[in-house]
């Protein structure tokens, strides 16, 4: 079956030698993709969240004009958006997968959209068995294997059902997203993986883990072995938390981590946990799954799932 | 060439290894000719051969000197290439030539090619005849050892021979002959321990067993072949064509990668090999070469791994290889993976290692910082599990990422055994070609810890902390650490370490101080060993103590237990005495009463004496009125003259009236005697209280065998004694106050005789009445005296007791005395109880202090402030909420 493919990333700042890497490694991926699906389609969208100059600025013209060049060797369509600010990453991924639902164009229609973080690299059977999973109708999200660290949550051995997907690499069928609305805006930067993978469950679709495709997530080790946080993810993290506990109705989970932040956060976790109950005080929060879906509280609580801070069970 | 000689001999001649070469490799038949007549002492042996020698040589006097032993000789100069082949014909003359041997003749020729391209092209012309070379070795060990020190000995003859043209080492000895067309059949190099070149004896560096000699020749050795080597004498036979020219020192690639990046597979696990392959091609520096090294792999995995190979990125591909390595353990497609590098440096991956994306990256910053040096960086690992996949065996993590391995390199750590896994760590390359290093083919496991150990030795370690690779462990199927027992570990552990510990190794700096440390810290340990042996002796001393003290202190708890017993008994005998002197008081009192209500019988028998003196009044009375009417009687007698009858009648009368009053004095009589009857009650009533006294002392006496406080209430008895004792003379009083009233009660009783007489000689009744009433006085008087003598008695008995209640006094204070003293003792013993327990509650207050201490001053203000606001928010939630 034909499949037009769309790879969605946004940026802001970092390593532009990184997004071109990224950009290098669809284009290895897509050999493996056309092989496996002949007259299959591929675009690449780039969302720049960077603002005119500072830290996070747009892409520059000349890793700009090598993207595109990377690109077209490989006869990849690319789709780059600057916002002139930072949307934050569900937004950004709204917009563009808007602009290709929206666009006139016909070759900007896509069947699967395949929503990958600019710091990762694609082995070459990624997109192909991403793509290959979603031919099964049940299957809602098919998310990636992460390395050199995989993703310590738990998954289904003989299915690959899992909890939610990460969003450093998923593929979701375009109309699945479309109709769930796309990601919560509500999340800046974290979390919103784990609300689109819940709503997309509460939708009866399946999230599923593919092992076989897997993605090197370029991860900074500490020298204790763990992940070097931002202080962006610090503050995000939390945020995320308090509202996820929030639209699953969890109040013990809100005010677990609420009290989390004030005795034991950092500065970032406060100011977190300031703006979430600030927001609650403006009535500014996202409807609970249950008022956005119309659904019973027991179904709600069938599918979300919180654990010392955790969205699944965890394997290790 | 004497001296050569002279060492040649010691360990086989020059001349001996060409014979041999010769014999192995010449011609059957035909001329040997001998260039330089470096061979004519040995030219006996061509005869032997079969064999027609012919000396050749440019010097003349070369020639004298063997023509005269009969010696073929022939007079060619050897500088010309064309002339020389044409002249070495002509002495030929048409002879076949066997065999050239060019014995030291190759270093004392200014241009040694030009010589061999015309020997080559001489040997070609006779049926390919063999050359047969020596050659004097300058990289001998005694040579490269002396230059270290800067000494460059020039000798008459031997490896530095003064004219010696030309200097040969193994490689430019290979490049000449093979440029002149020369193809090397047999190699049979003179070894000589100790050349020429060994002098002086005492230079440290050629002295054998300093650590300065021991090592250079251990790197010596290693690094190129011909250490020892003092000639290398060899065989050579003619090519058909000759190779063009090229130099042995240029670089073999101009565009070498910065990294060799060996992977090591079997081809069984694809989709680690995949994650690995796929991890490389994320790498932000890409100077790199990758060599896939298959080993063992069969033909269907070897496929299927090219077939991955093609996936890569193109520019990947395009700098990745793989080739098949077949026998051979762990080590072997390791070594053969060096073999094919390129690259300034090599680094190894197992197909299940992963790269982060700064491998490359922060190998190169290290090596730009110290070129040379084996570069380290940070190593991380977590365990993995095989899993079925759908496309076939795939795998997991199962387990979170640590970081075990020491961030920084140490030595002496290493030493000890691999800290580093080998996926971490860069090598330079020249490391194996410059200094002859490899993988152990010989060990079955750990052959990286011998490189690595080899390595760092040599080019030191520049680390990095920053963590850039995964090292991961399988949890089942085919791994190093499960396929291998426990036993080859540990046997290849203490192989690798002897075999470092037989040689002199060179120590970075720092290894003094590190050393030195060490040792101290070895004497410190055992100090501190022999410190802690004593104090467990002490302790165990102090243990036995303190549990004799334990027991000595339940003996005395035990005691003051006894101690507070007897006391409480002795409070309850106290109580008990105390309500026994209450007893003795109360009875003391009764006995009081007693002696009142004997005063009052005293007083009633006075009262009744007195009655008795009013009634002997009245009798006197009567007396008188007996008198009167014995006067009426006598004017009655008077008047009885008047009429006898009637004072007949009046005697009668009289008569009567002195009946009456006998009477009276009767009744008198008997008051007296009731008077009398109630002093002997009294005097019972003392005898018995008497009695009360004796069984009160009895008391006071069993009292004081008891208790201490006896003394207080024999004190008590004894006033009660005394008061008692003052009422009983009070009651002495009242009795002679009673004895006195007797007395009057008599004198008044005497007067009323006296009375009574007077009436008597009026009355003889009356006074026979009266004289009745004086005897029952007097009867009452003894009767009273009787009860003075027996109120005396009681008054003895009453000091006696006195005397014994003071003695009982004075063993109860005694008693007190002890039993104070037991007090004493116990509350002494209480004291240092508490006293033990007040330290033990100082101590740890103070320690509770302490710790608040240190904690308020370093968690006050985390704990406090975080709290308020954690709650402030939590409430705002509560009260949104809500």
């Amino acid at each position: 079956m034909a499949t037009a493919l769309r790879v969605q990333t946004v940026r802001y700042g970092g390593d532009d030698r990184r997004l071109l890497r990224m950009l290098r490694s669809v284009t290895a991926a897509a050999r493996q993709f056309g092989d496996g699906a002949a007259g299959s389609a591929l675009t690449v969208a780039i969302g720049d969240c960077g603002g005119p100059e500072g830290p996070g600025a747009v892409l520059g013209g000349a890793a700009l004009t090598e993207a595109r060049e990377i690109l077209t060797r490989a006869g990849i369509l690319l789709d780059y958006v600057a916002f002139g600010r930072n949307l934050g990453h569900g937004a950004a991924q709204n917009v563009l997968a808007e602009r290709a639902a929206g666009s006139p164009d016909p070759g900007a229609d896509c069947d699967v959209l395949v929503l990958a973080n600019p710091d990762t690299y694609l082995s070459p059977n990624c997109l192909a068995k991403l793509v290959r999973v979603l031919d099964d109708d049940s299957v809602g999200i098919a998310e990636a294997r992460q390395i050199p660290l995989e993703h310590p949550r738990t998954f289904d051995l003989a299915t690959g059902d899992t909890p939610w997907a990460s969003g450093c690499l998923m593929a979701i069928q375009a109309a699945v997203f479309e109709a769930r609305g796309g990601f919560e805006p509500a999340f800046f930067l974290y979390g919103d993986d784990v609300d689109l993978s819940w709503r997309v469950r509460l939708a009866g679709l399946r999230v599923v883990h593919v092992p076989e495709a897997a993605v090197f997530h370029d991860k900074e080790l500490m020298v204790t072995g763990f992940p070097a946080p931002s202080l962006e993810e610090e503050y995000q993290t939390v945020l995320a938390r308090l509202l996820l506990g929030h639209r699953a109705e969890r109040p013990d989970f809100v005010e677990q981590w609420l009290g989390w932040a004030g005795l034991q956060g950092s500065e970032l976790h406060r100011r977190a946990a300031g703006e979430f109950v600030r927001r609650q005080a403006e009535g500014v929060l996202p409807a609970t799954y249950r008022e956005a879906l119309g659904l019973s509280k027991d179904a709600v609580a069938s599918v979300t799932f919180f654990h010392e801070g955790e969205y699944a069970e965890h394997r290790f | 060439m004497t001296q050569l000689s002279e060492h040649a001999q010691e360990e086989g001649s020059v001349h001996e290894h060409v014979t041999q070469l010769l014999s192995s490799h010449a011609l059957p038949e035909g001329v040997l000719l001998d260039l330089g007549c470096g061979f004519s002492a040995a030219a006996a042996s061509c005869a032997e051969l079969g064999l027609e020698y012919l000396g050749v040589s440019g010097e003349a006097a070369d020639l004298e000197e063997l023509s005269k032993q009969g010696l073929a000789t022939a007079l060619v100069p050897l500088g010309e290439r064309t002339p020389l082949a044409k002249r070495l014909e002509d002495v030929l003359a048409g002879r076949q030539l066997a065999a050239i041997t060019a014995l030291d003749l190759l270093g004392r020729t200014a241009r040694p090619a030009e010589l061999l391209t015309a020997l080559a092209a001489v040997a070609r012309r006779h049926k390919g005849a063999p050359l047969v070379v020596s050659v004097a070795n300058v990289s001998h060990f005694d040579v490269a050892a002396k230059l270290i020190s800067g000494r460059w000995d020039v000798t008459p003859a031997g490896l530095l021979q003064e004219d010696h043209l030309s200097l040969f080492a193994s490689a430019r000895l290979e490049a000449e002959l093979s440029q002149a067309g020369w193809r090397e059949v047999k190699a049979d190099d003179l070894v000589v321990r100790r050349s020429d070149q060994h002098f002086p004896e005492t230079l440290t560096a050629l002295s054998v067993g300093t650590p300065l000699h021991d090592f250079l020749l251990e790197v010596r050795e290693h690094s190129a072949p011909g250490a020892l080597v003092d000639q290398f004498v060899r065989a050579y036979l003619p090519v058909a064509r000759p190779r063009p020219a090229s130099r042995p020192d240029a670089p073999v690639f101009l565009e070498a990668p910065f990294l060799s990046v060996i992977v090591r597979t079997q081809g069984r696990r694809l989709m680690t090999l995949e994650d690995n392959l796929t991890s490389l091609a994320a790498q932000t520096n890409r100077d790199i070469e990758v060599i896939v090294c298959c080993h063992d792999t069969a033909d269907n995995d070897y496929a299927a791994v090219t077939e991955m190979m093609g996936r890569l990125p193109r520019w990947l591909v395009e700098r990745s290889r793989t080739i098949r390595v077949d026998g051979g353990g762990r080590a072997r497609p390791l070594q053969v993976g060096v073999g094919e590098a390129s690259g300034r440096y090599v680094a190894f991956l197992d197909d299940d290692d992963l790269a982060l994306c700064h491998w490359v990256e922060e190998f190169a910053k290290l090596v730009k910082l110290h070129p040379g040096a084996v570069a380290r960086a940070g190593c991380a690992t977590h365990s993995i599990d095989e899993e079925a996949w759908e496309c076939g065996t795939g795998y997991c993590q199962i387990g979170p990422t640590t970081t075990p391995y020491p961030l920084e390199f140490d030595l002496v750590a290493h030493l000890v055994g691999n800290r580093t896994p080998n996926c971490s760590v860069a090598i330079p390359r020249s490391c194996f070609t410059d200094l002859g290093m490899s993988f152990d083919e010989a060990l079955p496991v750990l052959e990286d810890w011998d490189m690595l150990l080899n390595a760092a030795l040599l080019c030191g370690v520049v680390s990095t902390p920053e963590v850039t690779s995964l090292y991961r462990r399988w949890k089942r199927g085919y791994a190093s650490h499960i396929e291998h027992p426990e036993e080859t570990w540990d046997l290849t552990t203490w192989s690798i370490r002897a075999r470092f510990d037989a040689r002199p190794v060179l120590v970075p700096p720092g290894s003094v101080s590190r050393l030195t440390q060490m040792e101290m810290t070895a004497n410190t340990v055992a100090q501190l060993q022999s410190d802690l042996e004593a104090m467990r002796e002490s302790l165990a001393t102090a243990t036995t103590e303190v549990a004799d003290l334990w027991v000595e202190k339940g003996q005395l708890l035990a005691r003051v237990e006894a101690a507070e017993k007897l006391l409480a008994v002795a409070e309850q005998r106290a109580s008990v005495a105390e309500r026994q002197v209450a007893v003795v008081e109360r009875q003391v009192k009764v006995t009081e009463r007693q002696a009142a209500v004997a005063e009052e019988h005293v007083a009633v028998a006075e009262q009744r004496v007195k009655v008795a003196e009013r009634q002997a009044a009245v009798a006197e009375e009567h007396v008188a009125v007996a008198e009167q009417r014995v006067k009426v009687a006598e004017q009655g007698a008077n008047l009885a003259v008047q009429g006898i009858d009637v004072a007949e009648q009046r005697a009668a009368v009289a008569e009567q009236h002195a009946a009456v009053a006998e009477q009276s004095a009767v009744v008198a009589q008997q008051g007296a005697a009731l008077a009398e009857e109630r002093v002997v009650f009294a005097e019972q009533r003392v005898a018995a209280a008497e009695e009360r006294l004796v069984f009160a002392e009895q008391r006071v006496a069993a009292a004081e065998q008891h208790v201490a406080v006896a003394e207080q209430s024999a004190a008590v008895a004894e006033q009660a004694v005394a008061l008692v004792q003052e009422r009983v003379d009070f009651a002495e009083q009242r009795v002679a106050a009673a004895e006195q009233g007797a007395a009057l009660a008599q004198q008044g009783i005497a007067l009323a005789q006296e009375h009574v007489d007077f009436a008597e000689q009026r009355v003889a009744a009356a006074e026979q009445g009266a004289a009745l009433a004086q005897q029952g006085v007097a009867v009452a008087q003894e009767r009273v005296i009787f009860a003075e003598q027996r109120v005396l008695a009681a008054e003895q008995r009453a000091a006696e007791v006195e005397q014994y209640a003071s003695e009982v006094a004075a063993l109860a204070e005694t008693r007190l005395r002890e039993c104070r003293e037991a007090e004493t003792r116990a509350r002494v013993a209480a004291a240092e109880r508490d006293a033990a327990l007040a330290r033990l509650q100082a101590a740890t207050s103070e320690a509770e202090a302490r710790v608040r201490d240190e904690y308020e001053a370093t968690k006050s203000w985390k704990v406090t402030v975080p709290l308020r606001l954690a709650l402030r928010l939590v409430e705002a939630y509560r009260q949104r909420s809500s």
